[in-house]
This record gives C-alpha cells, structure tokens and sequence, in this order.
C-alpha cells in the first residue's frame, strides 16, 4: 500500500514539475508588434489627425476662438451648460481637466507620432516631405497652444517616458523641419489645396517667424519685441508664394467662393482639407460651421450653441463701414433664401423659414430673433433659445453632405501677415497695399496702415477660422478684459494646462500658474 | 526558475521527513456535530502533547496507545475525553457551544476563532437571511464587520461591488478573491453586458449568481494579511472562501429533503422617496407661461409609470437534495430551480442548479477521493436599464418623463408616438428584447493521502467552464433619434458571447506534529492556474421596417455592407505559485507564518514572481476562565498581499488589426509589476459574562503602493492612442476599526435569543499621488464632459469634484461658491474637491433571532453612513425648466428654482447615503413529523419571510444603495445612481420538508 501511494505521489509531484510554465505572456488575439512594423501608417493617417483637430468645433474653434474675444457658448436653460467647459474657456478659468485641451494635445501628439512612422518607412520616401511639414504643422500647434512637446530619440520605445523639449527647442525643430518640408515638397497646384505643398510650407513658416518672440521669449511674458529678422523672413516666405487672392469682386462673391462648395478651385487656398462625397481622398468636415449656432428649428437644423460677441461683431462697423454693408459679415443669395432662408455669416435678428417670408418660432412658440445681447448664462426665460448673433462660414449645401474643403492657411492671412511684419519692422513688404488688396477685394476702401488696423481688419476677413487667440496673444490683448470677462486674466492663461493624464509621465512638468 | 527547484527540494524533503515519522498502532476516526463532520477539531493523547486536527471530512489519525485517553476538544463545543480501549476506529460527536469554536474553513485548512492568529468571520447556512438569494455575496450583507456588500442596482442578479476593508485599488479591481471548495475562481465577469448600441451600455449580471444558496454550508471571509497572504498576489482585497455542503459521513439511510418557497416582489419605495407627479399634480402646477399653442394644458389622457413598467413578480424556488453515506462513501446530490421575475416587465433571472459531492475513502481511508461539481444554467432577461442613457433616456428615464396627461397607447390600439427624443415607455418596453444564458460548470477533484499520520498530501484540480450568449434586439418600428442606420432603416440586433475556461491544479503536503510542547501545522504547496477568456459579438442595424424577429433572421439588415459590425477577442492568463505555511501554538502563545511566491504572464518579463510574506501572532492572556472574562486573545499581524487584478495584455505591447490596418492597442511595460498591499492590524478575541457574548475588535491600517494604473495616452505620448500600464508613485491608505459582538440574551430549554451586531469605520486617503483623474461620468441634458468625482493626492478615493450649490437668488437662479469664497452666480462660479465623498465611513449589521418552542422568528437590519450619493437621475431630468415637456418630482416642480436655470452639475444633486435598511425578517414554525408523517414526511417547517421590508433614509431617489457603473476611461466610480433599476420588496412564503 506504501508503494501505492509513493506511486500516486510521485506520478503528482512530476505532473507539477511538468506543469511548471515560464509564464510567457501570448497576445492571442492580436500580435507583438516588432519596432514600428506592427502599426501600420501613412500620410492619410497623419492627415486624419489634422481633421481631427479642424473638424471639431469643439478643438478648432473652441480653443482657438472662444478665449479670444469672438465667441462663446452662453448656456441656455438645460443645454449647454457642458460642465462649463464653454464658460470657462471664455473666461479663462479653465483647468487640466478641460476635455478640449486634452483631446486637442492627444490628437496633435498622435500626429507627431504617426508621421515618425511614415518617415521612417523607407517605402514611403514620395510622402517624408509631406509627413515633415504636416509633424511641423503639429509642432507649431504645441507650441503655440501648450509650449513644451514631449519626444522620443527613438520613438518606437514605448516602455520608456517621453523626454520633453522646451518651447524654445521645439521651435528650433518646427523650422529645421518646415525647412527642409519645403525644399522638398512641390509648388502648390490651384484646385490642388489639399496636397501639402511649398506655399503651405512658407505660410506655416511664416507663422513661426511671425510667432517666435512669443514662442521663444520669458515664459509668463505679456509684451513681445519682434525681431526684424524675423519679420522679413515672414515677408520673404510670404512674397515667395504662388498662390493669389481670388479676384476683386467688390460684392463678396470672391470672398464667399472661399466657403462655398467648390472651393477647391479657389486660388487662394494655401492648404486645405479635402471634402467630396464619396471621394476616398475626403477627410474634410465643415458642416459643423452651420450646425453649432443654428437653431433647432432653422434649416438647416442645428444645435443651438455658440454665438459670435457683439464687441466683436461691431468690428464690421468700423471706419464708417454701415452695418450691413461689409459683405463679409453678411451674404445673401437667392438661392441662400430659398434652401435656409437667411442670409448667411453673422445671422441676426429675425429668422425665417426657407423662402424668406415665414418666421421661425423657438420651441417654447416664441418668434426666433437672435439678439446681440448675451450673457454667459442666459436666465432670461424669452432670450434662453435666441441669445447671441450665430454664425455661418461656409455656405451651406448638401446639407448632410458638404462638399467644401476645410480652409486650414489661406492667402489673405498671408496678405495680413505681411502687413503685420513690415509694421514691426520688416523690410520688402507694403503694408498698405496688403491692407488695401483685401478690403478692396470686398469692396470696402483703404484705411490708414496700423497695427491696430491690421488687427482689426484681421478681425473682419479671417473671422472663426481659428486664428483669434494667436493674433490675441501677438497684439497682446489676450488677457485682457472683453465683454463677458471684466478683468484682466493671469499670465499664466497665455498657455493652455497641459492635461492631467500628460502629468503621469514624470518628466513632464505642468505649464507654469496652473 | 531558481526559486522554484529551491522549492521543489524542500516540497521533497517535506516528504522524506514525513515518511520517516510513519509508524504503527494509530488510532483513527471522526469528529462530527450534530449537522455532520466537523473540520479542524482538535485530538490530543491526554498528557501528551501530541496531537492532530481533524480533516475536510472530520476524520482524524493519532498515535496512541490501547489505554491512552483522547481529548477531543473543539472549545465551543462541549469537549469529549474518550478512551481508546484498544479500538482503531472511534467516532465522537460534539455538542456546540460557543461562537469563539466554529470552524472556519480558511485557504488550505481551517481553524477556529480562538486559535486564529488573523482577522475571519464565517456565517453559516443557519445565519442567512435570503431564502433564495441571487448570489452568495448577498448573504454577506451587514453580517462581517469590515464587509460591505452594495449592490449596482435592484435588478435581479444585478453586479454586487463586494469590499472587504475598504477599496485598495484606484483603477477596477478592488473584489476579493473567491475560492469554492478550494478553487479559486478567475476575476472578471463571466456574462458580457451591454456595448452603447442603443440607449446606453448595460453592466453584467454578478459573476458569483452561478452558485445555489442551497447548496452552501458557509462562506468565510480572510480579512487581514495573515490569513490572506497564503493567496499572495490576489489577497489584497481579501478573500472570501465559500463551502458547500457535502454529504453525511458514516453508513447512514438515504436522506431526501425539499425546500420549496413563493414569493411576490414589488417596487420598494424609501422612506424619502420623491416620485415624479402623479396626474392632477402635474396638471395643478402647470406655468402659467407656456405657449399659447402649447397641447401640453389641454392633455387628457393618463398615465402611471409604475403601472406601465413595473409589475407584481412572481418567483418561485424549488431544491431537492438526496444525501447518502456508505461506510467509505457519502454523497449529495441536489438539484435547484428559482424562477424570479423581476419587477419591470420582462426581465428576471431563471436559475438551474445541479450540484453533486462525493468522496470515496481507499485503503482504510488513508486515500480519500472527492468530487464536487456545481452545475448552473442561468436565463437572464434585462431590458434598457443601462447605465449611460443621454438625454432621450433609457426605460426608466422614458418611463419617468412621460406625461401623466398622456395615454401610451391610441383608441385603435397603436402607439402614441410623440417624438423620437421624446419616447413612448410602453412602446420602448414592448419594442425592446434581452436575454442573456450563461451556464457554468465548476467542477474539482480533490484527492487528499494520508502518508503517515502526521503527513498527508493532497491535490486538486479543477475546471470552471463557462459560456454565456447575450441576445438583444431593438425593433425597427420604434424611432430611436440617431440609433437609425441610415435614413429609415431602423432595428438593431446584438449577440456577445463570451466563454471562459479556467484550470487549478494544486498540490499541498501538510504535516502536524507536537515537538517539546510546540503544536507544529506545515503546509507547503504548489499551484499552477490558468485563465482562458473569449468572446465575440456581431451586431446588425437597420432592418426591414416589418420585421419583427431580428436576432433569428440576422440577414434582414438592408444594406449588407453597412450593417454589421464584428469583433472578437481571446486572452489567457497563467500563475504559478509556490507557498508555505507554518503554524505554531505553545501554550497560550499562537504564530502564523506565510510565505508565497506567486509568478503571473500578466507582468513585465523583469518582474514576473512577486513574493509575499505574512507573520500573524497571538497571545491568550485568558483562557477558559469562569466569570465576566472567560476569553481573552490578543492578536496581531502583518503582511503583504497583491492584486493582479487588471486586463490580460497589459505588460506586453499588442497590437491588432482593423478595417486593413494594424494599430498598437497597449504599449508594453516590462518592469511592470505587483500591486503591493501592505497591511498591519491588531485585534482582540473575547468571550465574557460567561460565555454569553462572544466578539471581536480590530483595528487594521492598510497601503497600497506601486498603484497599477493604465496611464491614459496622453502620458504617452508621442504614441499611438493607446494606454500602458504603469506603476504609480502613491499610495492608497485604509485605515479602520472592526466591532464584531454576538450576545446570548437568553438561552434556556424553551426559548433562545441571539443578538449579533457589528460596525465598522474605515477612511481612506490617496497620498503623494501624482494624477488628478476623473470618473463618475455624469450623463444627460446639457451634461456633455460632466463627471463628478476624481482621485487626487490628499484625498479620499471618489472624492466629489463640483460646484457648490449655495440656494436660490431672488429671481430663482442658482448660486454657487465663488473663488473668493462668496456666493455668486453660476457664470463665475469655482469648482472644487469638496470634503465629501461616495464610499461609506460606517457600516453597522444588526441580527437577532428568537427561537421559543416551534417558533422562530429572526430579523436583521444594515446601514451605511458618511457618504454622499450623486442624484444624476435628478441633475439630468429633474430640474424646473424640464417641465412641463417632462414629468417631474412635485418638489422640483414648485421649487424655487427658475425655469430657466441650467441644471449645472453641483452639489444640489448630491445627497447624503445614509440609510438604515430592514432587510430581513422571517417567521417560522416547526411542525415535526405531526402534519405529512402519512406521507412520509420527517419533518416539516413552513415560515414566511420579507426581504427589504423598509429603508430609512434621507434620500430621495429609488434607493440610497446605489453604485450604477459610471465608470470613466475604465476607472470606476462609487455611489452614483442614474436611472436604475428600483429595488423590490419581496415576501416569501416557504416550506421545508425532510422525508
């Protein structure tokens, strides 16, 4: 019997030693990725992050035009109160919890990151200039939105933190490869806005030059001095450019054709996202232009939410311009009548059905009259629905299925710049002869070249195309008070907080003030 | 690898030392009580300091001489001297006494409370309240101190968040181990819940809903790090050891009982509960202000939300049980059906249980065979009870705001269809099916050899196997905004599967022995567990507008190309463990010592083998006294344990493909390593008056440090937008104090009354922690990017992060805390982490039960206190400016609130937990053999019995116990409540019978 049970003892303690595992963790419904070959990427991939930033309302235009002075998101009764992530971004007290910020950075670092991917494929070389310029393009983003960009030496090893670059060194890296996208890249080809392209190189390097006292100076620092060197390097990308203003068509036409469905064909599109139905190459999405502010019970249907500010709207008054009569903050067409109604880019008052002629009621039975007046809460039982001027940049057509390209750089901004550069001392560049080719394009006659005049006209033409907060900051009246924000913001607001989730990785530091 | 052939030598040795203590003239036999074998009872040769306790079956082996006397004591019970008189077979059956002397079965052995070195409680099948409970973790409820059992929701089988001393991890993951009859089971759900299709994702039923509440004989619970630590990297958050019943031992006749019960369930109102409006309310408070082209004033129709979705149900609950012992054999068998319906329409739980034990004994049971397999079958019907509905709601949300004023129905029997984000209750409740099977098959082998009588080996292995098929369909009639396909090609259709199959293979030697007045208990052991887990799912959208039966006929999607999407998944998981234990008593002084080195896959290859050490220590300063102290034992320990608790995959870079790419999904950590939970605690065992009361104190302190988190892409980047797991700087503390008290207000020969009560406090705080996470996502109108608590350095886990709600202005507009500290509007208004959180500072249990002649009747009663519940049901659908469009409570109605104030997430919503709940009382009569004997009936006892009787709170949703998953980004939430399922009120009428 002993031996029976040294048998059935022995047969178990071999049973346990064979049992025995090396503990091998297997991914059986997947693979282990060796370096970079298991994450599969192209150039589509990394324009798919520069969509995912500008075709959010919530990241293109709620980061960079509602803690300007242009717009906010009054709440309204039971809509729109978002945890106030509208009223904070406006007021400037928003935190590291702030989900547009976060999405913002993930989005512009996964860019970064997919880009590496396609630079690193050999098999790819025909896209490495396009892939540089568009990790530039995210660089410029990061540096102006949240200073530091976390990188890599070798950025396939995950297992290890990110090292950091400061502001400084990441604008270092930004122009070396904005550079060397455009030697590389090809001459920009109308109709072919969405290929990236040597004018959208100069246009983003432009920018950086523009941008570098504030990119590179004293963090916390409020005034800048732009460096003249600087000013005409911009004025020199920007004078190398191929791409024109679309012609002077003194009703808006030109102007509108820029927003309107086909224009892609619009010479004045530096880079732009392509949108087609049906088309494979489509990554373009500017529906929400319409959607945001439009009322639930206009047409076409919205949400209901952002308004444009009065003290921004009365920019289209100025230098006795009467109200109304600076087409680009009001187009109408008979074809515009009859598909929605209105007249488009800033709506006003009374709205109507399409044809023109029936009133709009709000869903509490009231006639639909956006007011100029609004409170970042609105507690006014009759104004809840109908508070605040909405706005309509791109024409609407097809209402479910747009077909306008999504303007990322365009020539007038280029036009703009220049001015700008040769007021702070730039030399080659005409200030007034810029200044006066996109007023006279709409119309609307010269005015006396100031900075305050360039900033004010860059007010009228590029409005809610996402560059309020960075023109804000350059003039230096970003933290200032405006109408729904009486005092003067901390510096520290001159940066977003990088967000929370950013912090866990120990070599990254939260932007000073937060 | 090292570390496991230096076990394997000392597993060898262990062996050889044992073999050369066999020797002749043993002594065998078993202890039993009246129930049955007794486990852990001790046997010494008087005057001698050997001695041995007695086995899972009672059994026990001695060395001793023809005319030694054997103490058989098992304080508690009345101890036994019996003298040998030259027999080799003596049977012994003991009387109990006291509470400090039941057995509690613990991982690999058992002990009794007076000689326990750690922190256990045990309930046994005599102290349960439920008569037919959905799942084991149920009976816990306000029975252990230091246990917090909440249900999710009231749905039948709903997730039970089961917390032994606190939450020790800040990512999911904070259960407790289970071990049934040895096998511990595999973390993770084993049904799969609901992905957001329709109206929100729906969680998944209870893991632990499988086992039959008859077929348990008790259910411990390892509280502290001496007694957890032999389960090394999963004893972190306690463990809970469940024992089933087994057979009768000894040549017996075959034993048939039936235990049959009815039951009605109805919606269990609080005492605080604020519904919305009945009809003439809405109508009465209707503003004067509405459109003059409103129809909401003139609507003449009626509707009650509790008669449309809720209902009487219906349960019943039949067990029969046939138990059989042979001179080397006993076996039970028993087989259950508990068919609950749930009180919304349409849902409940049909459960099946087959459970079958034996044990075999070989060679004058020196081989002893067992086997027990638990077999359930489990039909779950859900319905839109899901825990993220927006604004359009989900059943309870549509049933809630739908006009009193309006019928559900039109004159000619077809809906009356208003909106399609305005929906019909009825049309949703009959448009919508889900039913969900899941069986499961548990089943082990367990073979235990007596090497000498101071060695005995034993192994296990077992099998748990189960698989689960979730159907849901959404009929195309009913329109849904956005759950279109395209255009009007409406209906959606889901099937999950999910399949686990998990292995436990192990292997212990256990030796006793008495050297030089020292009581030697040595286990080593080796376990090797392997966790498999796949599923898929198929989901269909956008089906012929007729067509009714959608998840049998899949291929009615419109367009093929467009309407299904596909997954699949599959991972496994394997440990390996080494453990030894040592346990020495010498005189009144007791030690524990634990060791177990536990490798898992999960891990980063550097750090695969975690170890874990326990030292548990006690001291009897009084022992066996008369007067007011007759026990007295002080204990304490220290130890460390660890939780792996955290998705397969996660150590290790993955990556996968989809639409005709490959992504990365995880980004690999190979130093990723254990959670560490290091605990100390001190206690005292006491008996006194006596032996009237029995109880225990506790204070224990825990910390988890090297916190596993998933850190969120944007710590990783630049990166793909996946997550990686890392260990966290920070620790996570539990601090808390443990009462435990059983007194005998009576006992004499016609009348008994027990009263057991226990309470517990315990805080919590996260420490020199570098992340500010948010969870407890809140949903609803104008609630995009809400969440309502965070986890953040210096505070407690789910602390409450929002606006401070200060009252009304004079124009009605709330007012908050501003950053200044004054109370202003919301536009300016500061949020903070406010000094209120969601998990219970205090948790009390109070039973008591009166047993006088034929007639029993017990009660029990819990409570939590110190927290705050988040009213997200509230924020989302119960402020002013929703009515009258939507119903809503009459205190929101005639609030001073304006109709145009936002319903801003803030600390209006948040309302104190507090509640005390009567949760069971039971009435019973013992008829004997006086009624059915004709029949052949032994013994009859009827009783009836209700569940949830009353809840006295302050809180005015469904009910203060409340945990819907609001989890974010995969980190759990606590106490959030957001359109659940209301919690029933059942009574039970049940009859027993042994024939």
């Amino acid at each position: 019997m002993k031996n029976l049970i040294n048998y059935i003892t022995t047969i178990i303690v071999t049973l346990s030693i064979v049992s025995c595992t090396d503990l091998e963790e297997q991914a059986l419904d997947g693979v282990v990725p060796t370096g970079s070959g298991s994450a599969s990427a192209d150039l589509r991939g990394v324009l798919n992050e520069v969509a995912a930033f500008h075709n959010e309302w919530a990241r293109h235009l709620g980061i960079q035009e509602m803690p300007g002075d242009a717009m906010a998101g009054p709440t309204r009764g039971g809509d729109w109160d978002d945890n106030a992530v509208l009223r904070q971004m406006h007021t400037h007290t928003l935190g590291s919890d702030h989900p547009w910020t976060a999405g913002s950075y993930n989005i512009f670092m996964t860019g970064i990151y997919k880009a590496d991917l396609v630079l690193s494929d050999s098999g790819q070389s025909a896209d490495h200039a396009a892939a540089k310029f568009m990790k530039a393009y995210f660089y410029y983003q990061m540096i102006d939105k949240f200073g530091v960009v976390p990188y890599r030496a070798d950025y396939t090893d995950m297992t290890q933190d990110a090292s950091v670059y400061s502001r400084s060194e990441a604008f270092a890296e930004a122009v070396t490869m904005a550079t060397d996208a455009l030697s590389n890249l090809p001459e920009k080809v109308d109709g072919q806005a969405d290929k990236p392209n040597k004018d959208a190189a100069r246009m983003l390097l432009a920018k950086l030059h523009m941008n570098r006292a504030v990119f590179t100076g004293e963090p916390g620092a409020t005034t800048f001095t732009f460096d003249a060197a600087d000013m005409t390097a911009a004025i020199d990308y920007i004078d190398d450019m191929v791409s024109t203003l679309k012609e002077d068509d003194s009703d808006g036409t030109s102007y509108w054709f820029n927003f309107d469905k086909d224009n892609d064909q619009s010479s004045e599109l530096i880079w732009a996202l392509k949108q087609e139905q049906g088309a494979d190459d489509s990554v373009g999405g500017t529906s929400y232009h319409w959607r945001m502010g439009q009322h639930y019970n206009q047409t076409p249907d919205g949400w209901n939410g952002p308004v444009m500010l009065g003290e921004y709207y009365d920019y289209f008054q100025e230098n006795g311009v009467a109200e109304g009569s600076d087409p680009r903050a009001t187009w109408s067409t008979d074809e515009l009548t009859a598909t929605t109604g209105n007249s488009i880019g800033v709506q006003r008052g009374q709205i109507y059905k399409p044809g023109g002629t029936d009133k709009v009621k709000d869903r509490n039975g009231l006639d639909l009259v956006f007011s100029k007046d609004v409170p970042l809460v609105v507690t006014d039982k009759a104004a809840i629905e109908s508070a605040g001027y909405r706005i309509i940049k791109y024409v609407p057509h097809n209402f479910n299925e747009p077909e306008s390209d999504m303007i990322i750089f365009r020539y007038a901004d280029a036009l703009l710049l220049r001015a700008e550069a040769a007021l702070r001392g730039g030399t080659g560049g005409d200030a007034q002869a810029d200044l006066d080719a996109v007023r006279a394009r709409v119309g609307l006659g010269s005015i006396t070249t100031s900075l305050d005049n360039v900033y004010a006209e860059r007010a009228r033409e590029l409005w809610f195309e996402g560059h309020r907060r960075n023109d804000m900051i350059r003039w230096g009246t970003f933290l200032s008070a405006k109408e729904l924000k009486s005092a003067e913001s901390d510096p520290k607001y001159l940066l977003f907080p990088l967000p929370a989730d950013a912090l866990l990785n120990p070599n990254i530091d939260q932007n000073p003030g937060y | 690898m090292k570390n496991q052939r230096t076990f394997f030598s000392f597993f060898l040795t262990l062996c050889i030392v044992g073999l050369s203590y066999a020797q002749s003239s043993a002594v065998s036999g078993t202890v039993s009580d009246a129930d049955g074998p007794l486990p852990g009872a001790t046997v010494v040769v008087k005057g001698t300091n050997t001695g041995v306790t007695t086995d899972f079956d009672g059994n026990f082996s001695i060395q001793a001489a023809g005319d030694d006397i054997l103490v058989v004591s098992y304080v508690g019970f009345e101890s036994q001297q019996v003298g040998v008189s030259n027999q080799t077979n003596i049977s012994v059956v003991l009387s109990s006494s006291n509470e400090l002397d039941e057995v509690i079965i613990t991982g690999y052995g058992s002990v009794t409370k007076r000689d326990a070195t750690g922190a256990i409680d045990a309930i046994s099948a005599a102290s349960f309240d439920q008569v037919s409970s959905d799942s084991p973790a149920q009976l816990l409820r306000g029975k252990v101190a230091g246990v917090q059992i909440t249900s999710a929701t009231g749905e039948p089988g709903a997730g039970v968040a089961i917390r032994v001393r606190g939450n020790s991890s800040i990512r999911s993951g904070n259960e407790p181990l289970i071990v049934v009859d040895g096998v511990p089971l595999a973390g993770g759900n084993t049904s799969p819940g609901l992905g957001d299709e329709i109206l929100g994702t729906g969680s998944p039923k209870n893991p632990l809903n499988f086992i039959n509440q008859n077929d348990i004989e008790s259910i411990s619970v390892l509280k502290d790090a001496s007694s957890t630590a032999i389960y090394g990297s999963r004893g972190a958050n306690g463990v809970i050891v469940i024992t089933t019943k087994k057979g009768v031992s000894g040549a017996s006749e075959p034993q048939l009982s039936y235990s049959g019960s009815l039951s009605s369930s109805a919606f269990a109102q609080n005492s605080s509960f604020q519904d919305v409006m009945s009809k003439s309310e809405f109508q009465s408070n209707i503003p004067s202000d509405l459109p003059a082209d409103s129809p909401i004033p003139g609507e003449s129709g009626s509707y009650n939300w509790q008669d449309t979705v809720l209902r009487n149900a219906f349960s019943q609950s039949h067990d029969i049980t046939l138990t059989t012992g042979g001179e080397n054999s006993s076996t039970r068998l028993s087989v259950g059906a508990n068919l609950q319906e749930g009180i919304i329409n349409k849902t409940g739980m049909d459960k099946y249980n087959v459970s079958l034990y034996n044990s075999y004994k070989l060679f004058d049971g020196d081989v002893n065979l067992q086997t027990r397999v638990l077999y359930s079958d489990i039909d779950d019907l859900s319905h839109l009870t899901t825990n993220s509905a927006g604004y359009i709601g989900n059943l309870i949300g549509a049933a809630l705001y739908w006009r009193p004023s309006l019928n559900t129905t039109n004159t000619d029997g077809s809906y009356n269809v208003i909106s399609a984000n305005y929906l019909n209750p009825k049309q949703l409740l009959d448009s919508y099916d889900d039913s969900t099977n899941t069986k499961r098959l548990l089943a082990n082998f367990n073979v235990s050899v007596n090497l000498s009588d101071k060695l005995t080996f034993r192994t296990i292995f077992g099998v748990d196997r189960s698989t689960s098929t979730r159907e849901a369909q959404l009929l195309p009639s009913i329109d849904i905004l956005d759950t279109a396909q395209s255009g009007d090609n409406r209906g959606q259709a889901s099937v999950y599967n999910d399949q686990r199959f998990n292995k436990t293979f192990e292997n212990t030697l256990n030796y006793v022995d008495s050297v030089n007045g020292v009581d030697i208990d040595l286990l080593a052991g080796f376990s090797y567990y392997s966790y498999l887990s796949e599923g898929s799912n198929l989901q269909a959208k956008g089906f012929n507008a007729d067509q009714v039966d959608l998840i049998n006929n899949l291929g009615g999607v419109v367009d093929v190309n467009t309407g299904y999407s596909i997954s699949s998944y599959k991972n496994e998981t394997e440990l390996q463990s080494f453990f030894v234990r040592a346990g020495l008593t010498y005189d009144k002084f007791l030690a524990t010592l634990t060791y177990r080195l536990d490798g898992s896959s999960k891990f980063g290859e550097d750090n695969r083998y975690g170890s874990f050490p326990a030292v548990g220590l006690g001291y009897k300063f009084i022992e066996n006294q008369a007067g007011s102290i007759n026990n007295l034992k002080l204990r304490g320990s220290w130890g460390i344990t660890g939780n792996q608790e955290f998705a397969v995959n996660s150590a290790i870079s993955k990556s996968r493909y989809s639409n005709g790419s490959v992504s990365i999904v995880t980004n690999a950590n190979p130093d990723l390593e254990w959670e560490t939970t290091t605990s100390l605690g001190v206690g005292v065992d006491f008996e006194i008056l006596d032996g009237k009361a029995t109880g225990s104190l506790d204070y224990f302190q825990r910390s988890t440090e090297n916190l596993l988190f998933p850190v969120p892409e944007a710590a990783t980047k630049p990166g793909p937008a996946s997550p990686r797991f890392v260990n966290l700087d920070g620790e996570l503390v539990n601090t808390g104090i443990e009462v435990g008290l059983n007194y005998s207000l009576m006992d004499s020969d016609n009348m008994t009354w027990d009263v057991s009560a226990n309470a517990s406090l315990i805080s919590n705080e996260i420490r020199n922690f570098p992340g500010f996470i948010p969870t407890g996502e809140l949903h609803g109108q104008g609630l995009s990017s809400a969440y309502s608590q965070v986890l953040s350095n210096n505070n407690p886990l789910y602390s409450y992060y929002m606006f401070d709600f200060r009252g009304y202005d004079a124009n009605g507009a709330s007012t908050y805390t501003q950053a200044d500290g004054s109370v202003g509007p919301l536009a300016t208004a500061s949020k903070d982490v406010l000094d209120k959180q969601a998990l219970p500072t205090m948790n009390l249990g109070l039973s008591t039960s009166v047993a006088m002649g034929d007639w029993s009747i017990s009660t029990s009663l819990y409570g939590s206190f110190g927290h705050y519940v988040y009213n997200n049901t509230n924020n989302a659908y119960f402020f002013k400016g929703a009515y009258p469009v939507r119903n809503i409570p009459v205190e929101s109605a005639v609030s001073a609130q304006a109709s145009s104030d936002p319903n801003s997430p803030s600390t209006k919503y948040l309302e104190k937990g507090d509640f005390i709940r009567l949760s069971n009382l039971r009435v019973g009569y013992d008829l004997g053999d006086s009624l059915l004997d004709s029949i052949g009936v032994e013994n009859t006892y009827i009783y009836v019995n209700g569940d949830n009787l009353a809840t006295f709170t302050d809180y005015t949703g469904f009910d203060p116990e409340v945990n819907v998953d609001k989890a974010m980004n995969g980190v759990p939430s606590t106490g959030i409540d957001y359109l659940p399922y209301p919690r029933a009120r059942t009574f039970t009428l049940g009859v027993n019978l042994t024939f």
